[in-house]
């Protein structure tokens, strides 16, 4: 029956159902590399993601081919040969299963490939690859077994999008968990990997199911032409599916939701709730584990990524902090150091700022990593702005003005995010009027006079303490 | 070169719902062509697709070599030994000729790729359908198509053939063609042949079963058809009123199937058709009695 695998999967290879799925899973997946920095790890997880698109191709492939017999009238011509259904029916699931699996390996490794052109670097995680081929995989052997036991082109059709969709539907934390796709994977680091990991019970899972829809594929085949399945390797298969099903599916529901790194120890991963009294304490810092080793910088400023994103991404985080970092070089306690941790972003260490891995993999607009410096340099980490404060925060107006100074905003963008809100801007001033004038009378003078004009009034600055009419350039 | 199988059927019956398609059928068909004549729901496909083994007959049974048709096992050896071309022929649009005839001779167990490409080759030779083993399936015409499913059905030299409506869609040169083909395979094979048209069975056939209403009406050869006619057949002037069948030929003087229609009546010397419209007037009239 290898013979028939092998046209059948010729034929699969050159189906346009499949590639359908796997030109909008490739598509998917170069917009992600348009914004994400190449590392093979995060690259991984891309492929994964948006790789179970194919799944709706594999299903209409699986279907088609579950009523090719049916709907073009060969089923005669078929039947009446002295092969089996049931080992017909394993050729062609074996066949639609290594096409399903290879057009989602095709997918991985091409990423991978283009990831590493750009210079991605890093191990991905294989399990992944298993994962997903395995998912595409169950997809298929539904579809096949939709077709067959449809007959109906209608329900074939329809059959790949409703899949998807049901796969794809955010249901409560169990049911993402149990799903053929597992969408909620995060946080996930090139160091750490996935915290909580759910893909060893998520690959057991997928297995049982794979088993126990191939079993039931077979023993329908079987029935349906007159043969009498051979009962040990159905109930065998069954039962290793059942087992597998039971014994994932018990584990993805018994792992937390998501946890919180605190620290590299597997000890220090927290519940949100647990976790928010700690990142909330303005000393909290994540511990200096020394695994972003691949730094890039000068005495102003040097960022310290992991190796996996090379100097490449610490150069680049370089170019756009180190012009803000410039404007308050020397003044006491500004930061000196960045520094990628697989936590949230803030926190700051002494003269080290500490920046989310994703924040940093993809590179959202420069106030989103600037913002954290100034947060730092200004004291805002540990002594937050008073709530209700009336005339704003002073120390947004300085940000505000380094942010504009050092080329992150324009002043356009400063004047309209006067009238809208400062939060995107990382300023957290209740009245965006009284902060955004001052930084703008700021910008009117030259850096290195407000510069010299700040560094006597610093240490009041930074305790939130300075009147904002103290600001350089403000008048009497 | 696969050597003719013995079938025999024995009070076979079939029944759909509350309609009889068989009754009671009883027939030895031997190496050999047989035909499978009768009008339209006669049960001539209900027989050929019990004996291939795709229907359970509602009694009786179906001895192919000796293997019983009702058993699974024995179920596979008749297959071993069978081709079939089914009246609905349904291929596979996207396969190409060549793909086609090769992925069913994989299931008929041809398992050597090199003996079976061979195989399938000849097959297409005979169908002459050579020169278009790489077209698409779903490019071809009718009857192309249709030599296609004869290609299938003896590209594994099969003991039993079984053919319902072969020459549908061929045109009168590829029937001729067909008719020589048949006729080589029966020399050594059982194929049996079910089909509207006489003239095929006349032609190819040496054993003719003339069914009506699930019933064996006749069972015998051609020439024994044909002699069922003797003396039944007239050119006439006239139309012969009360006759089996009557019409008009090209001389202007009617062809007159029954008793001597009036005494300018000429005798005629019968054909295999006149047999078989005698023995369907004759099971109507029986029928209506």
């Amino acid at each position: 029956m290898r013979a028939v695998a092998r046209i059948e999967a010729r034929h699969l290879a050159r189906s346009p159902l499949l590639w359908i799925g796997v030109a909008l899973a490739a598509w998917s997946t170069a917009l992600t590399f348009r914004s994400e920095w190449p590392a093979l790890a995060p690259a991984s997880l891309n492929a994964y993601l948006n790789g179970f698109l194919i799944s709706a191709g594999a299903v209409w492939a699986g279907a088609w081919l579950g009523l090719r017999d049916r709907v073009s009238g060969a089923a005669d011509l078929v039947a009446v040969t002295p092969t089996t259904p049931r080992r017909l029916w394993w050729a062609r699931l074996t066949s639609v299963g290594a096409v399903a699996a290879g057009a989602f390996a095709l997918l991985y490794a091409t990423t991978l490939a283009v990831s590493a052109a750009a210079g991605g670097r890093g191990t991905p995680d294989l399990r992944l690859l298993a994962d997903g081929a395995l998912g595409v995989v169950l997809s298929a052997l539904v579809g096949m077994t939709v077709g067959r036991l449809s007959g109906s082109r209608t329900v074939a059709v329809l059959a790949g999008p409703v899949w998807y969709l049901l796969c794809m539907v955010s249901g409560d934390p169990w049911g993402r968990r149990l799903s053929p796709a597992l969408l909620q994977l995060g946080p996930d680091s090139v160091e750490l990997g996935f915290v909580p990991d759910p893909l060893w019970p998520h690959l057991a899972y997928l297995l049982g199911l794979v088993l126990l829809v191939g079993a039931g594929l077979l023993t329908q085949a079987a029935r349906g032409g007159g043969q009498r399945p051979r009962l040990a390797p159905v109930l065998v298969a069954a039962l290793a599916g059942l087992a597998l099903v039971g014994v994932g599916g018990a584990r993805l529901v018994a792992l937390p939701e998501t946890l919180v790194i605190l620290g590299p120890d597997p000890a220090d991963w927290k519940p949100p709730a647990e976790a928010e009294a700690v990142l909330n304490d303005p000393s909290f810092a994540y511990p200096d584990d020394g695994r972003a080793s691949s730094c890039a910088g000068d005495a102003t400023l040097t960022t310290c990524v992991y190796p996996a994103y090379r100097p490449a991404l610490a150069r680049r985080v370089n170019e756009i902090v180190q012009p803000v970092a410039r404007l308050l070089a020397g003044l006491p306690d500004v930061p000196t150091r960045i520094r990628m941790v697989p936590t949230d972003s803030g926190h700051c260490n002494g003269d080290e700022v500490q920046m989310a891995e994703t924040t940093l993999r993809w590179l959202g607009p420069p106030g989103t990593l600037a913002g954290p410096y100034l947060s730092c340099a200004l004291g805002h980490a540990h002594q937050p702005t008073p709530s209700g404060n009336p005339t704003g925060d002073v120390r947004d107006a300085v940000k505000l003005w380094a942010l504009a100074a050092g080329g992150v905003v324009t002043a356009e963008e400063l004047q309209r995010a006067g009238d809208t809100g400062l939060w995107q801007l990382g300023a957290t001033g209740e009245r965006p009027s009284a902060t955004v004038a001052p930084a703008l009378a700021m910008l009117e003078l030259p850096a290195d006079r407000v510069r010299a004009e700040l560094a006597p009034r610093w240490e009041r600055l930074r305790a939130g303490t300075l009147p904002m009419s103290e600001l350089p350039g403000q008048r009497p | 070169m696969a050597s003719g199988a013995h079938v025999r059927i024995d009070g076979l019956g079939k029944r759909y719902g509350g309609v009889a398609a068989l009754a009671g059928l009883d027939l030895e068909l031997e190496p050999g062509i047989t035909g499978l004549l009768g009008p339209n729901g006669a049960g001539k496909t209900t027989l050929i697709r019990i004996l291939a083994t795709l229907l359970a007959p509602s009694a009786g049974e179906v001895r192919v070599n000796g293997w019983r048709a009702a058993s699974p096992a024995d179920r596979v050896e008749i297959r071993r030994r069978l081709g079939y071309l089914p009246q609905d022929l349904g291929l596979y649009p996207r396969f190409t000729v060549f793909e086609f005839v090769d992925y069913l001779a994989i299931l008929k167990e041809l398992d050597d790729p090199a003996d079976r490409h061979r195989r399938v080759r000849a097959a297409l030779e005979a169908v002459e359908l050579e020169d278009l083993a790489g077209r698409k399936l779903r490019t071809l015409s009718g009857g192309m198509r249709r030599r296609v499913g004869i290609a299938q059905a003896i590209v594994a030299d099969p003991q039993l053939l079984l053919l319902d409506e072969p020459t549908t869609g061929l045109d009168p040169e590829q029937r001729m063609r067909f008719r020589q083909l048949i006729a080589g395979l029966g020399a050594q094979r059982t194929v049996v042949l079910s089909t509207h048209l006489v003239e095929d069975v006349a032609a190819v056939c040496t054993q003719v079963v003339v069914l009506w209403q699930g019933r064996v009406r006749f069972s015998g050869t051609p020439s024994g058809l044909r002699q069922l006619a003797d003396g039944q057949v007239w050119s006439s002037p006239e139309d012969g009123r009360g006759a089996f069948a009557s019409w008009r030929t090209e001389t202007g003087a009617y062809r007159v199937l029954g008793p001597r229609p009036s005494a300018e009546a000429e005798p005629l010397p019968p054909t295999v058709e006149d047999g078989y419209l005698l023995v369907t007037a004759r099971s109507r009239q029986d029928a209506a009695a």
